[in-house]
């Protein structure tokens, strides 16, 4: 196949568009990183017990006593 | 400790409800039928409804709209009670609502008219992608506007998989939707060949990863914990999970281009990462299923848990088959067989369909403020639901195996074993098994409609969800920080910088890198031809490319059986690429290689063939198209001009005026296509749509291998 020889993909001719994927995705990581930064920083991570009992108790209605009678049997 | 009082929104909960329900019945039907398709190819019946026109109608109904629509009910759901605050705007709620509808009514009318992109999941024409991306940041300001006016501090994990999605989702969207219009519903992607296809599977990959994913594993951090009334097993994994996860899935994309021309480095990297994503995706299934550890008997008496269970498990089991699915010797038999078609099914019948019917029994109930109307009917949803995913899965499995196997099979002569037709007599049985499957878990959806109907009958809307906070110190203590944070400015310039980085900076970066590089132009390979672009454009509406790929890998039995093995100089002029991702048909690349008579196919071949395949192959799954060797059907070239134009601004070296004189040369060329089928007793006109698609398909790697041509 000697005149495919030129064919292939040769060092880093038309690849440009890697560049704009790696751009996108390296800012994309620097945008989660600086995320989870502020993340730290904020004391979102101070207590990690509490929040997974909270979140079981949040939906205390004060008007709906009917809404306890779900499908649920464990409710 | 002050206590306020405000209530949820539920309507918005409702509607997004109602959508989900009614969309997935649809999608999930559309899904069936093209499922018979392949096995009856008369059930194609109209111009409209052919496999290839509505395959895509089917992945962009269950994608956007079943899956779509059940993560906004969640997420409006979850948003406000784990936030402690109504939704940030009522009015930006209905927006949203009823322009992500409007976008699925015109998906649903513009695919079966074969207006379409043809990259994968990404079909709609740039009016609708324009549309998506306005409804995205109303979305994105609903939520983050939630999200700022919350009065819990701490943003619970399965919110940060929302934010996650949100961000990415708007990324790869807006770069995967560059494209150039040439009219109202017609464009051609900005980037050519290896380099779209590269775009293409980063966002096709993406989405699968934070559309299908990072959202439902939000929903399970909150249903599953809700469900079981336990706290998630490992809060600290939860965490651990989202920020491992959501830093490596951006990455795992090209190993949906193994073996293909995409350069090795960007391969490897792939599957390095794609390898990689196994930790989280199992640190994440293992914290779902293990938070009922030591409540296994719940799951006995539960349906919603044993949906749950059977998703998460789903989840598992998906995300360590993709990874071995990237290693490249796997990759090698599984690739374009329906082994991907199995592996896609399990994630998302199980994974995102699961958890979305515990979901709909779990919200539907409560905001109608009454049980569910028939727990037995759940239970028969259930069974009958995982009874259609084995059946869907299994079939399918052995399939791909087969076909794998059977394409590499070589005779002791070094000949190949099997033509490609006889592969596809040995699956055509388990195509049928596959569809009962779909049928069964279709049933299983339609019960679920009825029993959350009945449900609705007897419960009585409660529209305001009165509910009372207090205010507790923590709270209080962390509100004189993030009230300078977060509230006064970091989140909304975070939403601005986003939109800024998303399309300013894109659309800076685009030009540069794409239209104005130098798209390499190798002498033997040639712009298509006005006639072999309107072919092409013919391929496109009529989405061949969704059963035959462009795309010869380098083994020996593909070179044998579809020649020279495809170079990434062959795409340059290919907007967009059509490598496809599915041989439910044989590959087209070389149907232009005269010496090679595998492939190559003559006029009177190609007429016969399209009018009905059955004339030529009579065990043929593939559609009819009739319509395309009407004389009185007429090839479209109201807008010649402008693809011309288009073509050339995306970089492919049309001279100046050209499209002046393109109409001239189309009807140079198709007049020896028509006096070469007029020799053969076929009546066709210049403007007869099959004489452009006999142009097209002569054209494919007909530059390759000039000499050959020339020879013959």
């Amino acid at each position: 196949m000697g005149q495919n020889q030129n064919y292939g993909w040769k060092g880093t001719q038309n690849m440009n568009i890697i560049v704009l994927l790696i751009i996108c995705s390296v800012s994309l990581a620097a945008l989660f990183l600086s995320l989870f930064i502020w993340w730290v920083r904020s004391g979102q991570a101070d207590d990690l017990e509490t929040p997974a009992h909270r979140m079981l108790f949040e939906d205390s209605k004060p008007n709906t006593n009917k809404t306890t009678t779900t499908a649920n049997s464990y409710e | 400790m002050n206590k306020v009082s405000f209530s949820y929104n539920n309507s918005i909960v409702r509607n997004f409800a109602y959508a989900t329900i009614l969309w997935g019945i649809v999608g999930m039907l559309v899904g069936v039928i093209i499922a018979f398709q392949l096995v009856e190819p008369r059930l194609n019946l109209t111009p409209w409804t052919t496999f290839g026109r509505i395959r895509p109608l089917h992945t962009n109904a269950v994608i956007f709209a079943f899956v779509g629509n059940a993560i906004f009910m969640g997420v409006y759901y979850i948003l406000q009670r784990l936030l402690k605050a109504r939704m940030f705007s009522d009015l930006l709620g209905k927006i949203h609502f009823w322009g992500w509808q409007l976008i699925i009514v015109s998906a649903a009318l513009t695919l079966p008219l074969g207006i379409t992109t043809s990259k994968e999941y990404a079909e709609l024409e740039w009016p609708i992608d324009i549309a998506i991306a306005l409804i995205w940041v109303v979305f994105g300001i609903n939520m983050f506007g939630t999200i700022i006016k919350r009065r819990e501090k701490h943003i619970y994990v399965g919110i940060w998989f929302f934010i996650a999605t949100w961000v990415t989702v708007a990324m790869l969207h807006i770069v995967n939707s560059f494209e150039m219009p040439v009219s109202f519903l017609k464009s051609y992607s900005l980037y050519a060949g290896v380099q779209d296809a590269l775009v293409q599977w980063w966002y096709g990959h993406n989405a699968v990863a934070f559309f299908l994913t990072t959202p439902f594993l939000g929903l399970m951090y909150y249903f599953m914990p809700k469900m079981a009334n336990r706290p998630i097993y490992s809060y600290k994994l939860s965490i651990l999970h989202f920020w491992s996860l959501i830093f490596i899935y951006i990455w795992a994309g090209p190993h949906h281009l193994l073996y293909s021309s995409l350069p090795d480095w960007a391969q490897e990297l792939g599957v390095a990462f794609s390898i990689m994503l196994i930790a989280p995706s199992w640190g994440g299934m293992l914290n779902g299923l293990l938070t009922l550890r030591g409540a296994w008997d719940k799951v006995r008496d539960d349906v919603l848990l044993k949906f749950m269970v059977v998703g998460v498990t789903a989840y598992g089991m998906a995300t360590l088959e993709g990874p071995l699915l990237s290693l490249k010797s796997v990759n090698a038999i599984a690739h374009f067989t329906d082994w991907i078609v199995a592996h896609v099914h399990v994630g998302a019948l199980g994974w995102n369909g699961f958890l979305t019917f515990a979901m709909l029994y779990y919200i539907i109930p409560r905001i109608f403020q009454t049980k569910l109307h028939s727990n037995k009917l759940a239970n028969f949803h259930f069974w009958i639901g995982t009874l259609g995913i084995i059946f869907y899965a299994v079939p399918m499995y052995f399939s791909g195996l087969m076909q794998g196997s059977m394409w590499s099979d070589f005779n002791a002569d070094g000949s190949l074993t099997y033509n490609f037709l006889q592969t596809t007599e040995r699956i055509w049985s388990l195509h049928i098994i596959r569809g009962i499957g779909g049928l069964l878990y279709l049933t299983g959806a339609i019960v679920m409609a009825y029993n959350l109907m009945k449900t609705i009958g007897a419960g009585k809307f409660m529209a305001e969800e009165q509910t009372e906070v207090q205010i507790a110190d923590h709270a209080a203590e962390g509100k004189r920080y993030w009230h300078k944070w977060i509230e006064v400015r970091p989140m909304t310039m975070l939403l601005f910088s986003l939109v800024a980085v998303s399309i300013g900076g894109i659309v800076q970066m685009v030009p540069t890198f794409v239209v104005k590089s130098n798209i390499p132009t190798i002498k033997n390979v040639k712009p298509y031809t006005p006639l072999e672009l309107v072919g092409r454009d013919i391929y496109i509406r009529e989405g061949c490319n969704n059963c035959h790929s462009q795309l010869v890998r380098p083994f020996p039995h593909e070179t044998e059986r579809y020649d020279e093995y495809s170079k990434a100089g062959e795409f340059v002029y290919d907007h967009p690429f059509l490598w496809g991702s599915k041989r439910t048909g044989p590959d087209l690349s070389r149907g232009g290689v005269k010496s090679n008579p595998n492939t190559y196919k003559d006029e009177g071949w190609h007429w016969s063939h399209m009018n009905n395949p059955r004339d030529v192959n009579p065990q043929s799954i593939m559609p009819s198209y009739p319509w395309l060797c009407d004389i009185d059907n007429e090839m479209d070239l109201s807008t010649l001009k402008q693809k011309i134009n288009a073509m050339r601004t995306v970089g492919v070296p049309y001279e100046k005026g050209y499209e002046n004189q393109a109409l001239a040369d189309l009807d140079a060329q198709a007049s020896g296509i028509v006096a070469t089928l007029k020799g053969k007793g076929i009546k066709a006109t210049n403007r007869t749509e099959i004489v452009a698609l006999i142009a097209y398909l002569h054209k494919l790697g007909r530059d390759i291998k000039p000499q050959e041509v020339a020879n013959n």
